[in-house]
């Protein structure tokens, strides 16, 4: 369903141009969890955020293609990138505290994109609410009456990501992609959001890029790995064989 | 390795303050005496000997400019030193040591912040009476409340760090903790702070001298030069015009010069994945 | 029985207004050894360790701690980044060590070899440097007041993995070399098991487990290290 191919992406915020993402290719297929792995610098980061549409800045340029479904996402309209982003896309950030607004309720969050398209959609209050609580219940926040009322800072930071997930899924995206989500969480916790997630992609068949820093979370979510580095992709193949064999000097260091 | 890249906003800001104290150091070469008066050139235009004309006394109203924003700027820069000393003071203390120490110190501040400083520096002068010295002391304890606020406010953020918790451990001594250790990291405030003081001195000092309670004559500052000059605005306007075209340059250079982002490239965080 | 650098007894501290903070907590750290203290988040173990290096007082309980040696979790944080990294080690030594000050260019030099830095380092900013350098710089600042033992608190959680790995080593080698004893607090199940031979594990302010490295990951006694362990993903 998503294919990027030759994905080159460069910085101009310095004298000279500087590379941050050169010729990565990957593909996910309908289903599919594909993990990106990579240290800090390794333009993980911006690969997703180049696929979700996010890159538009105006000092970096992109080239290459980035297509979902048929969608030309670097070349297209922000109007039409704005209708993919919620509906086809949903985009989950490493930082719950930073990535929800302070001043709303957890439940006006999680409407958020439902709320936006409400003309195109047709939905009344009480359908938005009901379709939220449904999504939140589904991501294992079982109190979602409680929380949907709740501020975020009443809220723990597992509760807040899987919100944030909820969030990311109300409009039932085809692909959902996660920016190291349980980086700032504790490891019990990012254990039950893996296996959310887990649970998500079997039951509803949303394919989910994940990106990390840490192979052992990779290896437990994911069907396929690309590792990179420096802005390049080192290797790329399904978790077994990576962990099995991996061919890189690189990747072995990476396995902890 | 530290490069302090400045950006264009920056720059002619830097230009035009540069342009304004060469103005009044070639002040020193202009051969007409400020307080010479003669009678034949009273309000005459500008003319080549006079660039800016005369006023209604027959002085040079070039040198006069000149003399009378060389007495506003020594004003303002020496209020802004006095105001800079003892904000920076207050602040450092109360941001730091929080608590008591802070409660006390913030309710003079509040207090102090309360009154406009245009009104403080009016009871400072009717107090003390009128003069430059006067006006300097009042524009500069005028200054100190704005200051410690800001300086408080940075200090208390940078205590938090982890560098003087640190520093704390290997017990270095307070005093330089604060002045060593923190105040090289907040130099951006303190520098923009130091700007956006200096052009309200400016206004001020101009103000005051405006209400005859600066400056006294035959001394000039820009504010008695307006003042002055707004008598003669119909028969004479260039009386006002260039003395008022000065002050605005002055002031828009120093606004410019404490507009834009940092002073020092080296310490901003790299944006990286 | 070898000599202890730091006994901790009952020791209890609670926050202000809050019931959080850490309850009666007996520990001690034998000289040359390398002691973890594990936790999750909000467990305590920070505030412990503020307690220990004297950061904040106990309401009870009692410290015996020989000369103590800090390094920060953030790298970032704990240099100042106003000044050259030359200065910054100068200046520990002067208030560190200050009887050593006339010999700081030697002392500097050496202890820039002991945490394998080029000496071209004291010329830059600590922005200027990677992660894996300023934590290097923040070990070599505390090495530089003569500690009998280190705490560190989170000292590789902020860095990428294979950086992590070389630090541990620095931390491992510099034990070897100079029987340093190090109270290593982290989160990271991982980077525990790689590096201490004795672990202490802290749940909402209190021990509620301790043991030989080798045992208790093979072998736990508590229902939350079972947890802890099967959520880390460990191979």
């Amino acid at each position: 369903m998503l294919t990027v191919k030759d994905l080159k992406i460069e910085f101009f915020d310095h004298d000279l141009p500087e590379v941050a993402v050169k010729d990565v290719d990957f593909t996910i297929k309908d289903g599919e969890i594909l993990g990106i792995v990579g240290e800090s610098g390794s333009g993980k980061s911006m690969t997703a955020m180049a696929i979700a549409g996010l890159l538009n800045r105006k000092d970096l340029t992109k080239s290459g293609v980035i297509d979902l479904d048929g969608v030309d996402i670097l070349n297209s309209p922000r109007s039409r990138i704005r209708e993919i982003q919620g509906n086809e896309i949903g985009f989950v950030f490493q930082d719950p505290l930073n990535s929800m607004n302070p001043v709303l309720k957890v439940g006006a969050q999680v409407e958020e994109a439902m709320r936006i398209r409400k003309k195109e959609l047709g939905l009344s209050k009480e359908d938005m609410k009901k379709r939220a609580l449904e999504v939140m219940k589904s991501v294992g926040l079982d109190d979602a009456e409680r929380i949907y009322e709740s501020y975020p800072h009443q809220i723990s930071g597992g509760q807040r990501q899987r919100a944030m997930i909820a969030a990311a899924l109300v409009l039932k995206p085809k692909l959902l992609i996660c920016d190291e989500p349980t980086t700032a969480l504790d490891v019990t916790v990012q254990k039950r959001i893996i296996d959310v997630l887990k649970e998500l992609n079997k039951k509803t068949g949303t394919s989910i890029l994940f990106i990390s820093h840490d192979l052992s979370v990779i290896k437990a979510l994911c069907d396929r790995v690309v590792v990179m580095k420096d802005g390049l992709v080192v290797e790329e193949g399904s978790v077994k064989e990576i962990f099995e064999n991996p061919s890189k000097e690189y990747t072995k260091q990476l396995i902890f | 390795m530290k490069k302090i890249k400045l950006n264009n906003q920056k720059k002619v800001g830097l230009i035009i303050v540069f342009i304004m104290i060469a103005f009044v150091l070639l002040g020193f070469l202009n051969r007409n005496p400020f307080d010479l008066m003669n009678k034949d050139l009273i309000l005459k235009g500008p003319s080549f000997s006079h660039l800016f004309g005369c006023d209604e006394f027959g002085r040079d109203i070039l040198k006069r400019t000149q003399t009378g924003m060389g007495i506003s700027v020594a004003i303002s820069v020496f209020s802004v030193l006095i105001g800079t000393f003892f904000g920076t003071l207050i602040g450092a203390l109360c941001g730091y040591f929080g608590g008591i120490v802070d409660e006390i110190l913030s309710s003079i501040i509040d207090v102090l912040f309360a009154v406009p400083s245009l009104l403080l520096a009016l009871v400072f002068v009717s107090l003390f009476g009128s003069g430059y010295l006067q006006v300097t002391l009042a524009l500069g304890i005028a200054i100190i409340p704005s200051f410690a606020k800001m300086m408080r406010s940075e200090f208390k953020k940078q205590r938090e760090l982890e560098y003087v918790k640190m520093a704390k451990l290997l017990k270095i001594p307070t005093a330089r903790i604060l002045f060593v250790h923190i105040l090289p990291n907040v130099t951006e405030t303190f520098l923009n702070c130091m700007f956006i003081a200096f052009n309200n001195c400016i206004l001020a000092e101009a103000g005051l001298s405006f209400l005859g309670i600066g400056v006294q004559p035959p001394l000039a500052s820009i504010g008695t030069l307006l003042s002055d000059g707004g008598g003669y605005i119909r028969r004479a306007p260039y009386m006002v015009f260039f003395p008022a075209l000065t002050l605005i340059l002055l002031l828009f250079g120093i606004g410019l010069l404490s507009s834009g982002e940092s002073f020092h490239h080296a310490y901003s965080k790299r944006f990286k994945d | 029985m070898s000599e202890k650098v730091c006994e901790v007894k009952n020791l209890t501290y609670i926050y202000p207004k809050s019931d959080k903070g850490v309850k009666d907590i007996s520990l001690y750290v034998n000289k040359g050894s390398i002691v973890g203290l594990l936790g999750e988040s909000g467990c305590g173990k920070s505030t412990l360790a503020k307690c220990i290096s004297g950061q904040i007082n106990p309401q009870s309980g009692e410290i015996i701690c020989k000369k103590i040696g800090y390094i920060f979790q953030d790298n970032y944080a704990s240099l100042n980044p106003a000044k050259r990294v030359g200065w910054l080690l100068k200046e520990t030594i002067k208030y560190g060590n200050p009887e050593k000050f006339s010999e700081y260019e030697t002392r500097i030099k050496n202890i820039l070899e002991d945490v394998e830095l080029d000496e071209s380092v004291l010329e830059h900013y600590p922005s200027e440097l990677s992660g894996g350098q300023r934590q290097r710089i923040g070990i070599a600042m505390a090495l530089l007041s003569n500690p009998d033992i280190l705490i560190a608190d989170e000292p590789v959680s902020a860095l990428d993995v294979t950086v992590q790995k070389q630090v541990i080593k620095l931390i491992k080698k510099l034990n070897e070399r100079k029987n340093l004893a190090i109270l290593f607090i982290s989160h990271d199940i991982k980077v525990v098991r790689e590096i201490c031979n004795y672990i202490y594990i802290l749940k909402d302010g209190e021990l509620i487990e301790e043991g030989d490295s080798e045992k208790l990951f093979t072998n736990p006694s508590s229902e939350y290290t079972k947890n802890l362990l099967d959520s880390s993903y460990l191979e």
